[in-house]
């Protein structure tokens, strides 16, 4: 077979010098503005500087990174530490590792290298392993720029309105009425994750075709009218279409766990869920690389009376048994 | 091996990023005497078309053409700004050719600056876009029935899809690779195509 | 340029060593030429590709006795990813020749191998 793949091509010495030359007005402006804020003891000013400071590091990091080939650029990132941990792996493999060794103990070595997501569990309340919540970084940077955005438009609509000028006035409110519509739709994001489950598991990692314990815990106070949580594969692809990239999921499996409700729960009242599952043993394990993944997620959906519905995702690992 | 899916897809997006087949044109001279034109001394040109039309497949082979004859080259997207260092680094060496993608998504100021520095060095180049720039038109790309089907014979030889490309076109706007994507999809839930690509 | 690549089977278990060899036959034009090795997984399907790489090997850098010669080479094979035939997403494993090109397009050959432990 003969293919002709196009790579991304390394970055030569020219481009690399220029691009770490342009950082430098940048992390100059940064730091002399960190500087001056500092002197002058308005610390407001910290921000932007702090900002073109980070940016300046990014793009020396781009830069430096850049002088690799697809090929080799892959090799540093992954495999240059993957030669120095499957060694002591594949020792535990040819030793026949004791089947009561854990996905956890087993894949140790690789959880930080291998094509893998960045999974931060905490020991739980009830078992092993609690799951961090999704993640609000989007919901607070969504609010953030709605208030931003309300900030740089509602001045133009007390002007009009002072200026008697409601044509305009009319016209700079359609804007300000989508800002508030984004606050509204962040703040009620923010809300909703006020009352998210609490997602534990008996190990995370786990294996393919293990069991695996699942507890669910819903807090209140909350009238719940349906509480449903599914465990699910998906595979999830990301590809560029034009100027647009474009993201798409496939359930390769599905299986309901809990489908429950309606509860009335008091104010501290627990309202837990305990299921044990095996996983079936004809599936992938997680898998994330830039763009494509394989996720096993823990699907939370709450439908609470008087308060924002939620439906969360809450990712595991579930890593291949090794010798099967 | 483990998946619920085909071993391969012939469809898979891979297979047909812009340059990864052939220029499939009916007459195979098509693609020379576009480069003859693109890639002239000081010659200016556009690609216009609608999405999956062709025009950033058309780019990559002229880079191809351009790199055999031993042109330096720059192409990038239009929206991820001006390299301003592959620029520079052209500016260097010549014969030249600055291809860009996506030319509306550039700042105005920055195509004219871009089309300054061509003009300046005498490089060729070649822009694409959805819509008229104002550049002499190199090829108002748009695919046919035709080259659909040459196209997904080039990927899925053993396919055969009685019905033709028209109304797959038309329901996508003509955009191709939605097109390539359907079948992808045909072929991966076992529907029309299934029993067509062994 | 043609290439071939020969391994020693199609399938292999993870944490196990691939074995193969690569002879390379260029054109009297390519000989000075840089040709790459390497053993590296890649996304197919639906979404735009990504790749790892674990082993890379430099077997040819204008060495004309070098590029024109067969190179054995061996490579403990990582635990993951796996190979996988998704809907959306495979993960294929191929060992990759590719000779660089200044002007004009790289020369690329790919021979897959599976990547799994045995059902």
């Amino acid at each position: 077979m003969l293919l002709v793949t196009p790579m991304s091509k390394r970055a030569g010495p020219f481009a690399t010098l220029f691009q770490i030359l342009v950082t430098v007005p940048f992390a100059a402006a940064g730091i002399g503005s960190i500087a001056q804020a500092v002197r002058s003891g308005r610390l407001g000013g910290v921000i932007p500087g702090a900002l073109f400071t980070a940016a300046a590091g990014w793009m020396f990091v781009r830069a430096i990174r850049a002088r690799r080939s697809s090929e080799s650029r892959s090799l540093g990132g992954v495999s240059a530490t993957i030669a120095d941990v499957v060694a002591p792996v594949v020792l535990d493999y040819r030793t026949a590792a004791a089947p009561s060794r854990t996905a956890a103990q087993i894949y140790a070595p690789l959880l930080l290298t291998a094509p893998l997501p960045r999974i931060r569990t905490k020991p739980g309340l009830v078992l092993a392993r609690m799951l961090p919540p999704p993640s609000v970084a989007n919901v607070f940077g969504l609010l953030f720029a709605a208030v931003f955005w309300n900030l740089v438009t509602l001045p133009f609509v007390v002007v009009a309105i002072l200026e008697r000028s409601f044509g305009l006035a009319a016209f700079v409110s359609i804007f300000v009425a989508v800002g508030i519509f984004l606050a509204v739709f962040a703040a009620k994001g923010i809300l909703a994750r006020a009352k998210l489950a609490r997602v534990e598991l008996s190990e995370e990692p786990v294996f393919v075709g293990d069991e695996v314990t699942i507890h669910v815990e819903q807090r209140g106070k909350a009238q719940v009218n349906r509480f449903e949580v599914d465990l699910v594969c998906r595979e999830t692809v990301t590809f560029t279409v034009g100027t647009d990239t474009r993201s798409e999921d496939h359930d390769v499996f599905a299986q309901s766990l809990v489908d429950a409700g309606p509860v009335a729960l008091a104010r501290g009242e627990r309202w837990p869920h305990q299921v044990t599952v095996r996983l079936p043993s004809n599936l992938p394990g997680t898998f994330r690389s830039a763009r494509n993944g394989i996720r096993w997620l823990v699907r939370v959906r709450a439908d609470i009376a008087g308060w924002p519905d939620y439906d969360e995702l809450y990712e595991l690992r579930v890593l291949p048994k090794v010798g099967s | 091996m483990i998946g619920p899916g085909r071993a391969t897809n012939p469809f898979s997006a891979a297979r047909f990023v812009p340059g990864r087949i052939p220029w499939l044109a009916r007459d195979p001279q098509h693609l020379d005497r576009l480069a003859a034109r693109a890639l002239a001394p000081g010659a200016q040109h556009q690609v216009v078309g609608v999405h999956g039309s062709g025009k950033s497949t058309l780019l990559a082979h002229l880079e191809s053409v351009a790199r055999r004859h031993g042109m330096t080259v720059v192409r990038f997207r239009g929206s991820r700004g001006v390299p301003m260092h592959a620029l520079a680094r052209v500016a260097l060496r010549g014969p030249r050719v600055v291809l860009v993608d996506e030319v509306e998504e550039l700042a105005p100021f920055a195509f004219t600056l871009v089309r300054a520095f061509a003009a300046s060095l005498d490089a060729s180049l070649v822009g694409s876009a959805h819509r008229d720039l104002g550049l002499p038109t190199l090829l108002h790309a748009r695919v046919g029935a035709e080259t659909a089907a040459r196209v997904v014979a080039h990927l899925a030889p053993e396919a055969s899809f009685p019905g033709g490309f028209e109304e797959r076109l038309a329901r996508h706007g003509g955009n191709l690779r939605e097109v390539l994507f359907e079948l992808y999809d045909e072929l991966e839930a076992g529907t029309s195509a299934e029993d067509r690509v062994r | 340029m043609s290439a071939s690549i020969h391994l020693e089977g199609r399938t292999f278990v993870p944490g196990s060593l691939l074995r193969g060899r690569v002879s390379l036959e260029p054109l009297a034009e390519h000989l000075g030429r840089r040709v790459e090795l390497a053993v590296l997984w890649e996304t197919e399907g639906k979404g735009d590709t990504d790749m790892g790489v674990v082993y890379y090997r430099v077997l040819a850098d204008g060495d004309e006795k070098a590029a024109s010669s067969e190179h054995a080479f061996e490579v403990t094979l990582p635990f993951l990813p796996l190979s996988y035939h998704g809907v959306l997403l495979k993960i294929g494993w191929r060992v990759r020749v590719r000779r660089l090109a200044p002007l004009g397009d790289d020369f690329v050959h790919d021979e897959p191998f599976e990547l799994g432990w045995p059902p």
